[in-house]
Formats: C-alpha cells, structure tokens, sequence
C-alpha cells in the first residue's frame, strides 16, 4: 500500500515539475520539442500496453498514429468541430478501424501478429498515395492549430501524457491487468483457467490504439499537415526504441526513454549526427536489449526495491 | 475487355518477377522451416547487397564478376556470424522479432550513413532490350529470370538431392532424431544462415541494376517474403514457388490492369486474407494454436 502511494506521489511531481518548468522559462523552441516529445511519449506509452504488459509486439504503431491523424484531420476539416474533440473522435475512428483489422489477426499465434503489424502499415501507405480523398502523396493541409498559445499546447500534450499513463495504471492495477499478465507469460495455461484471450487482446489492443490514435491526432494538428510519410518505419521503431531503452512493462519507462531519445535528437543536431541518428538509438535499443531487458526505469526500480523483491 | 498486348505483358512480366520473388521468398523460407526462426532483417541482407555490389561497380571499378562473387560470399559469411552471433542466443520468437527488427534498423541506418538516403540509379549489367511475344524486355530482366531458374533448379538439387540437403531436411523434422543420427543442429543452421543471406543477395543482384536503390528498399521486400511464405505454407519449398507466382502474377496484373499505386498492397490483402481464413497457407503447416 505504501508502495502504491510512493509510486503515485512520485508520478504526480514528475509530471507537476514538467508543467511548471519549461513554461517558467517561456522558451518558445524548447516549449515545441517537448510538445513532440509529449506525443512521442503518449505513443510509446500506447506500445508499451500493448507490447511490454501484454506481450503482443506491434511493429506497426505507426498504422495506428498516422490513421489517428488522418481520422482527426478530416474529422476537423469537414465537420468543423473544435480541435480537442476532433483528436478524440479521430481516435475513436482508428480504434474501431483496427480492432476490425485486428480481430482475425489476433487469433494468429503471437509473432505472426507481430509480422501482420508490420505489413499493415505498408498497404495503409500504398492506399492512402493512391486515393486523392485522402489527399494522396501529398497529405492533408491547413489543419487548424489546437491554440495559438505554445504554452497552452504544452501543457494540454502534457496532460494528454498523464491521461496515457493513469489509463496504464488504473488498467495494469486492475483484474484487466492481472489477466494481461497471465496472457503474457502462459496463452495455453490462461485458456486452461477460462480465460478468453482473444477478447482480452481485443481489449488491450483497443486501448493501446486509442492512445496512439491521440498521440496521433495531436501531432496533425501540432503540425498543420499529415502525409503518407507518418507512415513510415521511423514512427513505427520510435516507440519500440524509446520504451526498451526506459524500461518495458514500467509505468514511467516509455516517457523517460521519449524524453532521452529527443534529448539526444535535438542536442546532437550536427550534420554527421542527423544522418546517423537512427543508426545511434537503434544500436544504443539494440544493446539495451541485449544486456539490459529491463531498461532504465527497471534497473532503477530494482536497485530502489531491491529488499521486497527477492 | 484486356487487350492481347496487356495480356502477353502480364504473362512474361508476371513469369519474370515471380521467378525472382521465388528465388528470394525461399531463403525466408529456408530459415522458417529449418531453423523455426523469423528473421525480421531478411529484407535488409537484400538492400546491403545491393549497396555493396553498388558500390563496388560504381565506385571501385571492380568487375562485375568479380563484384557478384565477393558480394554472395560476404552475405553467405554474414549469415553464419549472424547465426552464431545472434540468433543462436535468442529461444523465445518475440524476442527473435524484437532483435533482429532492431538489428534491421542497425543495418539500414549503417547503410544510410555512408550511402545517405539520396536514392541512386544502378547500371544495367547486361544493356539493351529484346522481343518477347511482342513485348519488349529489358535484357537486364531476361538475364535475371534465366539465373534464377538456373538457381532455383540448383536450391532445389541441393535440398532434396544431396546429404548436405539431407540433414537440412533432417533437422527441419525433427531435431533430437537429427542429433541421434549424428547430425550437428547448429552446424546446419547456421549454413541454413548463410544460404538464405546469399539467396537474399543473390535475387537482390539480380533485380537491381538498372534500378534505383534506397536504403529502405529493403522493408517491402521483407513483407513480400513474409506474404510469399504464409501463403505458400510456411517452410515448404513446393508451396514457397507456387505462393511466389501467385503473388507475383497478381501483382503485375493489378499495376496493368488496375493503377502501379495499388500493386503491392493488392498482393498483401491478399496475403491477409489468406492468413486469416486458412492460416496454414495453401500446404504446410498451420500458424494458429
């Protein structure tokens, strides 16, 4: 119990120092990288539900980002409802898509779901170059922006993150939570307790998609602008690498690898360094996962809690 | 109504691209059937050898002989430090994605860095075009299909007709009656490694002269050998070749008949479909529970 209250005190200054910190400052170029560092979080808090609690590896998050921005664009521009209702709308959209894609995909053993996550995203560029409703190779403009104020944006991304990782609390703590894990570590044996998994995997995979669908839907309206380009395998490998580098199945491990990760990208801004930036977090993953399956946030919580746990 | 034209465009297109598709789908299915892992990087051992015969041509002047030989010879030997590097270390299939999905990104970020991402244009090998049943082909593809075949008739001597393709098919049943038989597991696989990386070389060398090369040209490739695999029934040579004409023949026909922009995805709902509703592809084994 005291743990619980420890882990939730600590998550609440966390948060409350990110609010009050760079908007104190008021550095307009700064208060923008954080904002896309808050969506990049929010989608690697989605991956890490349905990756790192539920153990159904998604290569294809960026399916579900790019299409959460598309639905709130289209959302926005033909309806002309405010921005902040577009993106939740927008995320409904995808998520319902998906969870029709997922459906068949799901009774599929777990890494085959995995290629099939890793297909999707490819056919979803493919159509959407190729029809002109969805604005073809060229993407949708003139998004409205959510608001004119940088500082406001922050913080409503900001709280966009607190919502993602209360929802993978209040879920992991659950009866939810207890059976994803169950899902996780034994299919065979969780069937044999009556449970029915794929229902469960519906449901994690409903919830993770509506979280990248908002992260997504933030980042089209941030950006003015959504292309096939969101497509592409960068958005898919970003929230694999940021959460194996801060920790899988850990409540804060997708956010702080997010906020390492764009550290790294906006300081080592040099012309060498841009090329190869991929080449620096794939490997930095690659490692971590190797030597380190914990990530950071697991490695500190194992030193922290070291007594209670063995 | 298909003209005769576009129709004799799509027969000899189609039996040209299906033959390299083959040829690369079998490598994936190789190491699917024999070494029941899922090699994630198996589009980027193709882009790496396209890079590296690139830029031996093109910036080294070595012949283009020379340049196949060292090419299929590096992807053989990275194979085999791949096997016992990597893969051998990893059991679980998730992880088995995880890693070589990350080690995939290495690769085509390694490739970005000293190729950049700007796209380059390949030299033909073999210039000039001929006719086909009133078509015109490019001799550079008449030249892949006829390796290919060559290849493929090779593969297949090698697997079903040799002892090295003996204990290939060996351990592929049953691994502990492999080991009684006197049988290193590991040695195969890893020479299993190795030929499907070249295999994966060898189409990529075949298909790109006279091309454009990206250094993410490899992740579509990976998806088409997945689609080719499932569809075929996952590790059957016989499915992998008949699945691999398949996909290959409605991919050409959907870009003359329908639009280019919808070939590749046309080939992969196709895919989707067939997996969710006969999981175990047209033979093979099944993927479901």
């Amino acid at each position: 119990m005291r743990r619980e209250r420890l882990t939730l005190l600590g998550l609440l200054a966390v948060f409350a120092a990110l609010a009050f910190v760079p908007t104190f400052f008021n550095l307009r170029f700064i208060i923008f990288i954080l904002t896309l560092t808050n969506i990049f979080a929010l989608l690697a808090v989605s991956w890490n539900l349905l990756s790192g609690y539920m153990g159904l590896l998604s290569l294809g998050h960026s399916f579900f980002f790019a299409g959460g921005g598309y639905a709130a664009a289209i959302v926005a521009l033909n309806l002309g409802i405010p921005p902040i209702v577009a993106i939740f709308v927008g995320a409904v959209i995808i998520t319902g898509l998906s969870c029709l894609i997922g459906l068949p995909s799901l009774k599929l053993r777990g890494h085959f779901f995995a290629l099939v996550t890793l297909v999707i995203p490819v056919i979803a560029y493919q159509v959407t170059n190729a029809l002109p409703q969805l604005g073809g190779h060229d993407g949708i403009f003139g998004i409205p922006p959510i608001s004119t104020d940088a500082n406001v944006v922050y913080l409503i991304s900001l709280s966009f993150v607190f919502l993602g990782v209360m929802v993978t609390y209040v879920v992991v703590r659950s009866r939810l939570g207890i059976i994803f894990s169950c899902i996780k570590d034994d299919e065979t044996a969780s069937m044999a307790c009556g449970i029915d998994v794929p229902r469960y995997k519906l449901y994690c995979l409903a919830v993770s998609v509506f979280l990248a669908g908002l992260a997504g839907g933030f980042y089209a309206f941030l950006n003015g602008v959504i292309s096939p380009a969101t497509y592409e395998l960068e958005k898919a490998s970003l929230p694999l690498l940021m959460t194996l580098l801060g920790g899988r199945s850990t409540l804060l491990g997708p956010v702080v690898g997010a906020y390492i990760i764009e550290t790294i990208i906006e300081s080592l801004k040099v012309e060498i360094l841009v090329r190869s930036r991929l080449l620096i977090y794939s490997a930095l993953a690659l490692m971590i996962f190797m030597l380190f399956p914990s990530g950071i946030v697991g490695y500190v919580r194992r030193r922290f809690y070291a007594h209670t746990e063995d | 109504m298909v003209s005769a034209e576009s129709l004799s465009a799509i027969l000899v297109y189609g039996f040209i691209t299906s033959l390299v598709y083959a040829l690369y789908a079998e490598g994936f299915s190789l190491i699917f059937g024999v070494a029941r892992m899922i090699d994630a990087a198996y589009g980027l051992w193709y882009a790496a050898a396209a890079y590296m015969a690139y830029a031996l041509v093109t910036i080294y002047n070595v012949p283009v002989a020379v340049t196949a030989v060292a090419t299929i010879s590096a992807l053989f030997a990275a194979g085999f430090v791949y096997y016992w590097g990597v893969l051998r270390r990893v059991k679980e299939h998730i992880e088995m994605i995880m890693t070589t999905f990350l080690l995939a990104l290495v690769i085509q970020n390694l490739i970005v860095l000293f190729f950049t991402n700007f796209p380059w244009s390949t030299p033909a090998v073999f210039p000039g075009s001929t006719l086909i049943f009133g078509i015109s082909v490019f001799n550079q593809q008449l030249a892949a299909a006829v390796a290919a075949s060559i290849l493929l008739v090779g593969l297949w001597m090698l697997i079903y007709r040799t002892k090295v393709g003996l204990a290939i098919r060996c351990v592929a049943q049953d691994i502990e009656a492999a080991v009684c038989v006197g049988i290193k597991p590991q040695n195969v696989m890893a020479l299993v490694l190795g030929l499907s990386t070249a295999l994966a070389g060898l189409a990529s060398l075949l298909v790109t002269p006279q091309s454009t090369i990206t250094p993410t040209m490899g992740w579509p490739m990976l998806t088409l050998a997945f689609a080719i695999v499932v569809l075929g029934g996952l590790g059957d040579y016989r499915g992998t070749l008949i699945a691999a004409f398949v996909i290959g023949y409605v991919e050409i026909a959907v870009q003359n008949l329908v639009s280019p922009l919808y070939a590749g995805a046309a080939s992969l709902i196709a895919v989707l479909v067939t997996l969710w509703l006969r999981p175990r592809g047209i033979f093979g084994r099944s993927v479901e529970h």
